[in-house]
């Protein structure tokens, strides 16, 4: 045979005439058909699904077209027997799985060729992505006859496993027969207990599994019937439990050693297996074993010596249930075995490790019990693990130890009385010595009343326009020369870091647009192509997520090499926050085209966007001082970031201010100089400097002014209210039916004045047409950079931000974090100490915490935990919240708990403030939820540790707790709480609020460190 | 290029594992060296066979964990035994921890017998066991086996076939450069540690940077950095540590401010662990060039020959020693043992502050022909596409170098190189230097030598 006369079957598209013709052939033979077959199968496999006259680009089919006419019909099928018959590995590894070619021919065609490279290419058929039924009837064949090695790999088992199960409609044969029809499959059965397969899945009830034919079903078959033996199947079941295998493939070998029913004494013979479970990481396993375990022991069949000293690890695992089990089974064997005690002490030391105080108050019950027994050594591994015990096991546990080693045990109370007095005084002189009105406005006199009265200062209340913010944020370096734009740009292009790297561009380019450097063209050329590129470029994460403001595009360009760039995607030109952004950076685009080098008014001097108001009053003093004037756009925002730092300074240099820019600037510094009719073409000047002046206020002066009344924060305030809505089914999709947990509701409604494109702090309100609760500006996905920029379009102000805050924590509420939506980002804000926290922001910070997202839970946490400590949270503020938001039922009250403990570990100031919270929350409860006792929990170990008994309030509301469950125990022992006369830890907490409020008088009192030049 | 994958075979000639003997436990661990022999290094009864056993859980752990995918791997740890320690080491899937644990001398009741590195082999069935090893068990380890027992065990030789991607060798190795620049931030006690791991959320926790931050008598993890913090992303990979604080003594966290970087060094009473961090949850060791400086240049040739000529199993190498008996400057010696850490031919050892010498069992010579940057900035040079400007009389030069339809500027100077490509731009240099730069560097830096001027 000819490679020419091979095409042709090939074209004809009979695969068994293909293994016919190649069946006697020799392998040197095969190898010189192989010439002409690669073109051909390449061409058959683009045109085959062509009608047959169709033209096609295929020179060599159409020949064999012109040489064949009728018998004319490629198919790939065909392609496929040809390769095998003749190709070499590589073109056999490329043939694809289908399901229409006869997998006899093509089992022939391997016979009859029988290549040497057939295991591989087995081995190949197995790693591919899907194998399929196709591979199985035709590699069973082959490893049955002998043509190739049954591979020893674990991809062997999961096709196998799963092409049994997958098999096609006309093969009506149970899963057991198949394996019966196919014995020398049987003793691959035991692999599917050491490879993760996933098909083993079952039911959770046995009786519905054996209804369906599936792997476990025909497993305990064959078992049945005697084919495989049914020991080593329970054997094999558990010691795949063992293999580090997915959770839920785990849950499948459980859920078969169960669907076996083990007889008693089969379990009670595995009892050594199931203890080498106890150290598994999966605690479903281990609840397994234990249970298992239990069973044994109540058939007095346990190997006591041996589960007591494998104990320990099992209090490794976080969760309670299983630790309690251990406990309960060990317990149990001592009491009916007192001999066993020194066998169970150590594993029993080692639970007092648990972090669940449940967990510790069982171990220590038994060790309680067995005090007269236990050796010194083991009151020493007590006393390690003393600092680690819940407050109400503390003491218990001291109790023992000084019982059985009373040497050990060191005093522990110490005389501090007199330290916290000596340091109350020494406190009280320096408290008394800060200036006023710092040492008043920092609550400093307050905190020194209350400690002196012997009660916890009120929490610390104060007006944003009352500190002094940039004190404590950290100042922006400007950019100082064309290299480090440069380089700034550049970055910039491909990733931007924040809001204030975009505004220090902006400004860098605003002032350095007139120097050009002799290598500037080669150093920027590849940026400018960069930009080109990027514009142009349909990147769906830079479209979505990353961009840059797309006039900032046409700004580089212009700068790099003063030409615009190609138009690109503009999806947001429409809102008219970002039509304020285009505003601005269009101002600069005119003074860089003429060349025009000054410095930006609105550039921020702090981070958050803040500027400091004698840096802009020297800019524009600089400004007009060279004839200049500033831009609309720039000068509103400018004014609009306007720290509330040093206002009677900037004002008293203000004077020299010309014209209404002047008399703006100098009434939102506080001068009394208001609007006159006269102002009418400057209107969204005053309304941002009125906005500067009074951020939460009316604007009474303003309405000498064309404005209309009813925008929100424009000359009257915006009014909020908010909502918990009940919870509509399954919280991660949430936005499907567009459910917020929280609805936030701004009075007056959306802006709808054109004019509100300068009015920024009217367009922060703009709605999106058909999702109320979303701002206009959310139109891009919410990257860093872009919230941050909102943020600092009026950082005087975040209420309008935290809308849209509160709307996509609800959504993420009960999922993890996504890049896409970095939702922390709407709290940072509140690390700032000087800012206050308005009801809305205790809203979202209440959403922070009880969140699953682990970003936006860190980052409130950090700012509950930096609150407590410098004064600005209130217990009753977060607890008034929480109650209006619990009856939403989506508030889980375990995260509560744990979002407080975990605050209240960092000192006793936060201690107490966390059992504050919770005693307000549990006396403002209409019911009791379900979840109730984790709130009590906490509340009680709170307590035991501060050493505080319950508020009157609190136990009034305790009394009437129903039932007899773990809330109703919880509220009789926290009733039962007594006072103790002094807490140490309270007067101590007394003296830290003290002293983070003296800092905060010393800080604001003290003279700025920030150079104050213009050029910042 | 960064998917290219070295096959290798693990062969062992029996299967690791805990076995009861009349002596008491056993635990033998099988060894397959770069040639597939078998060295036999150890053998000795272990002092505290539960720290140890939990010591080497935590390690296969790493090893076999790719922190943000679910992939399990089949890789295994190396070991090294040098003078008077014995060192496991191993690196994670993801390449972006590398974990070891090191066992002085006084945790056994034996000598070591021979010096060395090679895999071992941790299977399933020897770590279940080793979850089961109590303190006051007997246990001996033994690393390696004689030839009586090699021969006893022909028949059940464990081969295990996988894919070595070229970036998880690269990483392994390249991760011994970060070290040096490592400096202690905080310590906490064993409880502290212990509390704190357990306040750490599930799953992998927050996407953005975090950091830790010392409080009260404890730590905890914040959103912001504070004095005296350290950034860490990817809190699944701290928690590995929780099963080795029930017997540790303290924790001791090092960072390294500038790349990022944070390791965690658990001291028990006898031996510790230590656990390194790359920056980023989604951004491994590997690939982030910091060596590729050193690679590139030829200069250290002499005095890296010198070096490695003495290396002999040293777990603590003196550069001052060494610079002593080959007669290079102790900087030259000291830059010589970072590149040979570059190589994999040596590792650093933070809480000594000294590198010690141990070669990875992997084909090395591959993985430094394989690094895509360094192949990049040959290529420029070779189709001369790499042109000096100008060249600066403070030290430093301007070079052209071609790019993709773009000539990209290279600033060569001596507070850090610069270049115009995207690459750079994005990372700045935290990731080494890139392509054109090394090429710039490779160029100016040969016209130098060969002129007889020192490179900056």
């Amino acid at each position: 045979m000819t490679p020419e006369q091979f095409a042709e079957l090939i074209a004809e598209g009979d695969a068994e005439k293909i293994a016919d013709a190649a069946a006697p052939l020799s392998e040197s033979e095969r190898r010189k058909l192989w010439k002409g077959v690669p073109e051909v199968v390449a061409e058959v496999h683009t045109v085959w699904n062509l009608p047959p006259r169709a033209s096609t680009d295929s020179p060599a089919l159409d020949t064999l077209r012109a040489r064949l006419g009728d018998r004319y019909r490629p198919n790939p099928s065909a392609c496929d027997a040809a390769v095998l018959a003749v190709g070499p590995l590589s073109a056999a590894r490329k043939i694809g799985a289908r399901g229409d070619v006869s997998t006899a021919v093509l089992l022939k065609v391997l016979s009859d060729r029988r290549p040497e490279w057939i295991d591989k290419w087995v081995e190949s058929r197995l790693g591919a992505r899907f194998p399929s039924r196709y591979d199985w009837d035709l590699i069973r064949p082959l490893i049955r006859h002998g043509i190739c090695q049954k591979p020893n790999s674990d991809e062997y088992i999961r096709w196998m496993a799963s092409a049994a199960i997958n098999r096609w409609q006309d093969d009506p044969r149970l899963l057991n027969q198949i394996f019966l029809d196919d014995p020398d499959t049987l003793e691959d059965v035991w692999r599917l207990f050491e490879v993760d397969t996933g098909t083993l899945w079952m039911p959770e009830d046995g009786q519905r599994a054996a209804m369906r034919d599936s792997w476990p079903v025909a497993l305990a078959k064959l078992s049945q019937e005697g084919h495989i033996d049914r020991q080593r199947l329970l054997d094999a079941s558990l010691k795949a439990l063992s293999s580090g295998f997915k959770n839920t493939t785990l849950t499948y070998y459980i859920r078969f050693y169960r669907f076996l029913k083990p007889t008693p004494d089969e379990t009670a013979s595995r009892q050594q297996t199931l203890l080498e479970l106890l150290p598994n990481p999966a605690s479903h396993v281990v609840t397994f074993a234990l249970e298992t375990i239990e069973q044994i022991e109540r058939a007095a069949q346990l190997e006591d010596k041996a589960f007591l000293s494998a104990i320990s690890p099992v209090f490794r695992l976080r969760s309670k249930g299983q630790a309690r089990l251990a406990l309960g089974i060990a317990g149990r064997l001592v009491e009916k075995k007192p001999a066993l005690l020194p066998h169970a002490v150590a594993g029993v030391v080692d639970a007092l490790s648990h972090p669940e105080a449940e967990v510790q108050k069982q171990a220590l019950s038994l060790l309680e019990g067995w005090t007269p027994r236990l050796h010194p050594d083991h009151a020493t591994a007590i006393r390690e693990r003393l600092q680690e015990l819940a407050p109400s096991v503390r003491s218990r546990a001291e109790k023992v130890v000084c019982q059985v080693r009373p040497t050990v045990a060191e005093p522990m109370e110490r005389a501090i009385d007199e330290e916290l007095t000596s340091k109350q005084n020494e406190l009280a002189r320096e408290a008394i010595a800060l200036p006023s009105p710092w040492r008043e406005r920092a609550g400093v006199d307050d905190a020194l009343e209350s400690l002196r009265a012997g009660r916890m200062p009120k929490p610390l209340k104060f007006d944003v326009l009352e500190a002094r913010v940039l004190t404590s944020v950290p100042p922006i370096e400007p950019i100082r020369t064309v290299d480090e734009l440069i380089d700034a740009v550049a970055h910039a292009i491909e990733t931007l870091d924040s809001a204030d790297e975009l505004e220090r561009i902006l400004d860098g380019i605003s002032r350095l647009c007139d120097q050009r450097p002799a290598d500037f063209q080669s150093r920027t050329e590849p940026l400018a192509k960069r930009l080109a590129d990027q514009r142009l470029s349909d990147d769906l994460a830079r479209q979505l997520a990353d961009r840059m403001p797309e006039l900032l595009y046409d700004l580089l360009m212009i700068w790099l090499s003063k030409e615009t760039a190609p138009p690109g995607y503009s999806g947001y030109n429409t809102v008219a926050l970002y039509r304020f952004f285009d505003s601005r950076i269009e101002e600069v685009i005119g003074r860089v085209q003429l060349g025009r080098a000054r410095p930006l008014m609105a550039a921020p001097t702090h981070e958050g966007g803040w500027i400091s108001p004698v840096v802009l009053v020297r800019r524009l003093s600089t400004l007009f001082q060279n004839g200049d004037e500033p831009d609309t756009c720039d000068l509103i925002q400018a004014i609009l970031r306007l720290a509330p730092d040093d206002r009677e300074m900037a004002l008293a240099e203000a004077g020299s201010l010309p014209g209404c820019v002047g008399r703006a600037v100098r009434w939102c510094l506080g001068s009394g100089e208001g609007p006159i009719q006269d102002d009418n073409s400057h209107t969204s000047l005053w309304l941002a400097a009125g906005r500067a002046r009074c951020p939460t206020g009316s604007l009474d002066a303003v309405s000498v002014l064309k404005v209309t009344k009813d925008q929100p924060d424009a000359l009257q305030p915006a009014r909020y209210a908010w909502k918990s809505c009940a919870r509509e089914g399954d919280l991660r999709f949430a936005w499907r039916h567009g459910y917020f947990p929280i609805k936030v509701t701004v009075e007056p409604g959306s802006p709808h004045d054109a004019s509100a494109r300068t009015w920024p702090t009217v367009a922060l309100h703009e709605r999106r047409e058909h999702w109320e609760q979303i701002p206009a500006w959310q139109c891009c996905l919410p990257v860093a950079w872009r919230i941050g920029l909102i943020a600092q379009v009026w950082p005087l102000c975040l209420d309008p931000l935290l809308v849209a805050g509160i709307a996509a924590l609800g959504w993420r509420m009960d999922m993890p974090e996504s890049t896409l939506e970095p939702n922390h980002v709407y709290l940072r804000p509140w690390l700032e100490p000087d800012r206050p926290w308005s009801e809305l922001a205790t809203v979202a910070i209440w959403m922070g915490l009880v969140s699953k997202d682990p970003g936006s839970r860190t980052t409130a946490l950090d700012v509950l935990v930096e609150s407590i400590a410098d004064g600005r949270a209130c217990p009753r503020q977060m607890s008034d919240v929480l109650l209006w938001m619990l009856p939403g039922n989506w508030a889980k009250l375990n995260r509560v708990a744990d979002a407080m403990a975990e605050a209240a570990r960092i000192s006793a100031v936060h201690a107490w403030f966390a059992a504050e919270t919770l005693q307000s929350i549990v006396a403002g409860m209409d019911a009791y939820p379900r979840d109730t006792h984790c709130l009590l929990s906490l509340l009680y170990e709170l307590l035991t540790d501060l050493g505080v008994a319950l508020a009157p309030e609190t136990r009034r509301r305790l009394e009437d707790v129903p039932g007899t469950g773990k809330m109703k125990k919880l509220a009789l022992a926290l009733r039962k709480l007594d006072p103790q006369l002094r807490s140490e830890k309270l007067q101590q907490a007394g003296l830290t609020m003290l002293e983070s409020r003296m800092a905060r008088a010393r800080r604001w009192s003290s003279q700025s460190a920030f150079p104050l030049d213009a050029n910042h | 290029m960064t998917s290219a994958a070295i096959d290798f075979t693990y062969r062992y000639p029996f299967a690791s594992g805990l076995l009861q003997s009349e002596r008491g436990l056993g635990l033998c661990l099988a060894t397959c060296g770069v040639k597939h022999d078998h060295p036999y290094f150890f053998d000795g009864r272990l002092r505290e066979p539960r720290v140890a056993g939990d010591m080497l859980l935590v390690l296969s752990q790493v090893v076999r964990t790719h922190f943000f995918m679910a992939r399990q791997r089949l890789r295994d740890p190396v070991v090294t035994s040098g003078q008077s320690m014995i060192r496991f080491e191993g690196f994670s899937g993801c390449c972006g921890v590398y974990a070891r644990a090191d066992l002085p001398a006084e945790a056994f009741d034996a000598e070591i017998k021979n010096h060395g590195t090679t895999n071992v082999d941790f299977n399933d069935p020897m770590r279940a066991a080793l979850t089961r090893i109590r303190d006051d068990d007997n246990v001996r380890l033994s690393v390696g086996a004689g030839e009586v027992a090699l021969k006893r065990g022909e028949e059940s030789v464990i081969e295990k076939k996988v894919k070595l991607p070229v970036r998880w060798i690269k990483g392994f190795s390249e991760v011994q450069q970060y070290q040096p620049e490592l400096s202690l931030k905080l310590e906490a006690s064993a409880s502290e540690a212990r509390q704190f791991l357990r306040s750490l959320p599930s799953g992998q926790g927050p996407k953005h940077t975090c950091h830790i931050v010392p409080v009260g008598r404890g730590l905890r993890l914040s959103s912001r950095s504070a004095r005296g913090s350290v950034p860490i992303s990817g809190t699944n990979r701290v928690r590995v540590l929780e099963p080795l604080m029930r017997s540790a003594r303290s924790l001791r966290v090092w960072a390294d401010d500038t790349a990022g970087t944070s390791a965690w060094e658990i001291l028990f009473p006898t031996g510790r662990f230590f656990l390194m961090l790359s920056p980023d949850l989604y951004r491994g060791f590997s690939g982030e060039g910091q060596a590729l400086q050193k690679l590139a240049g030829k200069q250290r040739e002499s005095a890296l020959h010198a070096v490695r000529s003495r290396l002999a199993w040293q777990d603590q190498i003196d550069p001052q020693a060494v610079a002593k008996e080959t007669g290079f400057a102790v900087k030259e010696v000291e830059a010589a043992l970072a590149l040979l850490g570059s190589r994999g031919l040596a590792g650093f050892d933070v809480s000594s502050g000294r590198f010690f010498h141990r070669e990875l069992p992997f084909d090395l010579e591959q993985v430094e022909t394989l690094q895509p940057r360094l192949q990049g900035a040959s290529k420029l040079l070779a189709e001369k596409r790499v042109e000096v400007l100008t060249r600066l009389a403070e030290g430093g030069a301007d070079v052209a170098v071609g790019g993709t339809n773009v000539i990209h500027h290279v600033r060569l100077r001596p507070d850090g190189d610069r270049c115009t490509c995207p690459w750079f731009s994005k990372y700045q240099g935290k990731r080494g230097p890139c392509k054109h730069i090394l090429a710039a560097r490779i160029l100016v830096d040969g016209e130098d030598e060969a002129s007889g001027e020192d490179p900056p």
